[in-house]
């Protein structure tokens, strides 16, 4: 009878080719001693920076006895593991089918097992593989390996793996990745002491000493996130001191759609981030100088996942941003980590391996769980952000209160210090302090002033995108109208007969002209500088105004706007740019949710705008409602954060320009999703000025 | 005597309406200016109570209160009644990926009207084109399907729309082509994740990125992919 049989090219093809680094190889053989109940495994690197050292690791496991080397060591592609799913102790199994085990042994010349089983003391087996008999054996059956029992040299069972006669030196770098990865393999902040790895040398030691200084309990944020068995996510944001500052549950962290699971083993997501910049944290209370923070994280940071307690590379590696954590802080920088200045876990149990390994170990095969459970962290790090960003637009406007509570109160205190001093002081100090106050009156309006022409710039910015096609329509217009007229022009025979075409071409030009003009009217009245300067102006005619400046808008939508105003003539301390962003956000927002509901297949009706004032007490409510679509995709506290946006084209500034704008006028703004009229709803309370 | 050919003219903007009935009528044909334009299904009885031999107009209909529909789906019921139609839009570049994208297939002709050089000239040519493909079925070689597999770069929010980003090797493998998501049916969308594969008809031909189309989108057979995938594992 005839066998299949492989040529020794095949060793050569399975073992270097399917594990692409050294570091993958040797980590499968910690892997096999972890797997053998072994509580620690020693990696000693001799005389590798030159050709011909050699890799030894000992482990203090189970060792085999004949029959587990022959039907299960020295089988390829197989592992007597891949039967069952725990080691002796009780372990989850998590080394596997044995091709890393050949890409490391074939690192060497040569590789020696020596094995001390614990079921036979004193006695230990031996088998050496050379792959110089390989390669020169045609097929891989020819080569016959000896399994010859010796006394044992001391009866503590474990075993031994040389590899010898490396045929080429290992550079520093190698050296260091091997240390990094036989450090990383498992969690190296973890305080579980049943299996320890070791690399004998100066590299391993400094890592470790660096791991050692555990610098989590310094972070800014501690997100601590879990998967349960049922797919229902739970997450929350801790302190520096460990306070909770946010909780999520699942629907909070699926962004409003809890009906869906996570379909994927259950699983724990740790992330530690640190607020690197002076900028973000001005009165941090870090021990640590920023820069060993760095340092530490250049070396640790990123998101590692560990699968039964064993890492699984490439993920958290310096270039492997497998949670696009980078790519999100670009496109929206606010709140959110990166993988340099955070460290983070993902711990999968997963007994029955659904989450598989890639042939050459380097990563999980693509599968729905993968994605699942990929998903599940990114989710969570969008929750997070959210609740940060929520937060710190709270403590903003709480700040901003607490100054203005606060600013009378001092100044009565110091009115009072002066009055109290002796007659001599007081007239210098008083003469001092008035100068000191309107010197600050001038900078505050300075600043004023820019403030307020960033609310214009924002506002000109948004309200020039959302009415481009205004001016675009007609300019476009008229350059095919003008292609066409040169058309005819060039051709003097064809003129005559298109002489009625191009007369009213010509007038179509010089309607659509007219047209722009309006329209370019709009953005340049509302950077008039007149109007940044603050003062008490009637909201009447403020509202009256806007109304005004935006009319060819509103008549080229066909939007009718009613303005209902106070009889009392309320008036708001304010500057007429700012005021003016308010309304045209606002009324912008009106029109662009008309468009996005025609072009959603709704039917509509006559567009329309109902605005009002109202004097209540000592305040000036103003009410703007339209008939449109109202809010919706988008939840209620959302709507005011920037880049959020319902429209398919929109900055997402709009609504974080009207909210910046009604607070810095000690106002507040409230919107409701269906007003009156059936679409938005805005109410907006100013503190009148008599 | 044989009557002249009428060109419907959609267009919610009035001077755009003129604009496009005078090109029309000087290629010698019959402007039917819309003015008010017909409910979406209603299109079909709206060609035929007409005699709409062709159709132009413009893609963004619903800035002004005129049709609660775009131009995009105007052409399309024109072109599954048989009827040519072109399409004219300001917006080539902010339109093509979304709202231009979903209906591309049934779009034989898209003229961005701010790449006009001869408008008679190119609105004779695109209604030409129009009507061989809509109503005599003769599809030019930069329009024909071909059974395309690609892979799905990333899934992406884009404003308020879940964005497709894919990348086809047999049109160009640097270039990643963005489509809607909801243009994929319900029960595949699960599927749809980065590095995954997905087939779908695509008009290979096209030169310009925004003039690809997407139709029949199919999952590959995972048995397939499964015994490919055992093969690396278990070489």
């Amino acid at each position: 009878m005839d066998n299949l049989r492989f040529s020794t090219t095949i060793l050569r093809l399975l073992g270097e080719e399917l594990i692409p680094s050294p570091d993958q190889g040797i980590l499968e053989l910690i892997k096999n001693a972890y797997d053998a109940d072994a509580s620690i495994c020693e990696v000693e690197l001799k005389s590798v920076h030159v050709r011909g050292g050699s890799i030894v690791l000992r482990d203090d496991g189970i060792g085999m006895g004949p029959d587990e080397i022959r039907n299960g060591w020295l089988v390829v592609g197989d592992s007597l593991k891949a039967k069952s799913t725990n080691s002796p102790s009780g372990r989850l199994l998590v080394g596997s089918k044995g091709l890393g085990r050949l890409g490391a042994l074939r690192l060497g010349r040569t590789a020696t097992l020596t094995t001390r089983p614990k079921s036979e003391p004193g006695v230990q087996y031996r088998v050496i593989l050379d792959w110089n008999a390989f390669d020169q054996a045609g097929v891989v059956e020819e080569v016959q390996l000896n399994i010859v029992e010796e006394k044992a040299e001391d009866f503590k069972h474990g075993t031994d793996i040389t590899i010898n006669d490396l045929p080429t030196a290992w550079k520093k770098t190698d050296i260091k990745r091997l240390a990094r990865s036989i450090l990383l393999l498992r969690d190296p902040f973890a305080s579980d002491t049943t299996f320890k790895t070791t690399l004998k040398g100066n590299e391993y030691r400094d890592l470790l000493a660096l791991a050692k200084k555990d610098y989590r309990t310094e972070c800014d944020f501690h997100l601590s996130a879990t998967l349960d068995d049922e797919g229902q996510a739970s997450a929350k944001v801790l302190s520096a001191g460990g306070k909770v500052l946010f909780e999520g549950d699942h629907g909070k962290i699926r962004g409003g759609n809890s009906d869906t699971v996570y379909r994927c083993p259950p699983a724990t997501f740790e992330l530690w981030e640190f607020l690197l910049s002076g900028k973000q944290r001005p009165f941090s209370n870090k021990r640590t100088n920023t820069g060993i923070l760095k340092a530490w994280l250049q070396e640790f940071g990123g998101v590692r996942i560990y699968q039964k307690g064993v890492r699984i590379a490439p993920y958290g590696e310096a270039k492997n941003d497998w949670l696009d954590m980078n790519l999100r802080r670009a496109q929206n920088p606010e709140q959110r980590p990166s993988t340099n200045n955070s460290i983070g876990l993902v711990l999968v149990n997963d007994p029955k391996s659904i989450l598989q390994q890639k042939t050459d170990r380097i990563g999980f095969v693509e599968s729905e769980a993968f994605d699942e459970l990929r998903e599940f962290a990114k989710d969570v790090i969008e929750w997070m952000a959210r609740e940060r960003i929520i937060e710190r637009n709270k403590r903003l406007k709480s700040e901003k209160e607490k100054v203005q509570t606060q600013k009378p109160e001092i100044e009565e205190r110091l009115d009072k210090a002066i009055q109290a001093l002796p007659k001599e002081q007081r007239t210098d100090v008083a003469t001092a302090v008035k100068k000191l106050r309107e010197v600050h009156k001038v900078e505050v309006a300075l600043k004023d002033e820019v403030a307020h022409l960033y609310f214009t710039l924002g506002t000109v910015g948004t309200t020039a995108a959302a009415f481009a096609h205004q001016t675009k329509i007609p300019v476009r217009g008229i350059l095919v109208d003008a292609k066409q007229l040169l058309a005819y022009l060039g051709d003097p025979n064809t003129f005559d007969l298109f002489r009625d075409d191009s007369s009213r071409i010509a007038e179509r030009i010089k309607r659509e002209a007219e047209a722009i003009y309006s329209f370019s009217n709009v953005t340049l009245k509302l950077l008039e500088h007149e109007k940044r300067r603050s003062a008490n102006y009637s909201i009447n005619n403020l509202i009256s105004e806007t109304i005004e400046l935006l009319t060819p808008y509103f008549e080229a939508r066909a939007t009718t706007v009613i303005f209902i105003p106070d009889e009392e003539q309320p008036k708001v301390w304010c500057a007429r740019a700012a005021f003016e962003a308010v309304m045209t956000n606002l009324l912008t927002n009106s029109l662009q949710a008309f468009e996005r509901q025609a072009s959603s297949g709704a039917v509509q009706s006559e567009r329309r705008i109902h605005l009002s004032t109202k004097v209540s007490g000592d305040t000036a409510v103003i009410q703007l409602m339209d008939n449109g679509p109202g809010i919706t995709d988008i939840s209620m506290d959302e709507i005011w954060l920037p880049g959020k946006t319902m429209t398919e084209h929109g900055t997402g500034l709009g609504l974080a320009i009207v909210r910046d704008v009604v607070e810095d006028m000690r106002g507040w703004i409230e919107s409701e999703a269906n007003g009156d009229l059936g679409g938005a709803s805005f109410t907006i309370t100013l503190p009148l000025r008599h | 005597m044989q009557s002249m050919q009428r060109v419907a003219v959609f267009d919610d903007y009035p001077i755009g309406r003129e604009r496009w009935s005078d090109r029309i009528r000087a290629l010698g044909m019959e402007p039917f200016p819309v003015a008010n334009a017909p409910a979406l299904d209603k299109v079909k009885l709206f060609l035929i109570t007409n005699r709409i031999s062709e159709v132009v107009s413009d893609h963004r209909l619903y800035e002004r209160p005129y049709a609660n529909y775009t131009g995009a789906e105007l052409v399309k019921e024109c072109y599954l009644a048989k009827v040519g139609a072109v399409l004219l839009t300001n917006w080539t570049r902010q339109d093509a990926d979304t709202s231009l994208r979903i209906h591309r297939r049934w779009l034989p002709y898209v003229i961005d009207t701010g790449q006009m050089n001869a408008p008679n000239d190119e609105i004779r040519v695109a209604l030409i084109q129009a009507d061989k493909e809509a109503r005599q079925g003769i599809i030019p070689e930069k329009r024909e399907p071909f059974r395309t597999i690609m892979t799905i770069a990333r899934v992406e929010v884009q404003a308020t729309r879940q964005m497709v980003r894919v990348k086809i090797g047999q049109w160009n493998p640097d270039a990643e082509i963005s489509f809607p998501l909801d243009m994929i049916p319900d029960h595949m969308r699960s599927e749809i994740k980065p590095d995954k594969l997905l087939i779908a008809q695509v008009n290979l031909d096209a030169e310009r990125v925004e003039d690809l189309y997407f139709d029949k989108f199919e999952l590959p057979d995972i048995d397939a992919l499964r015994k490919s995938q055992a093969f690396f594992d278990h070489p």
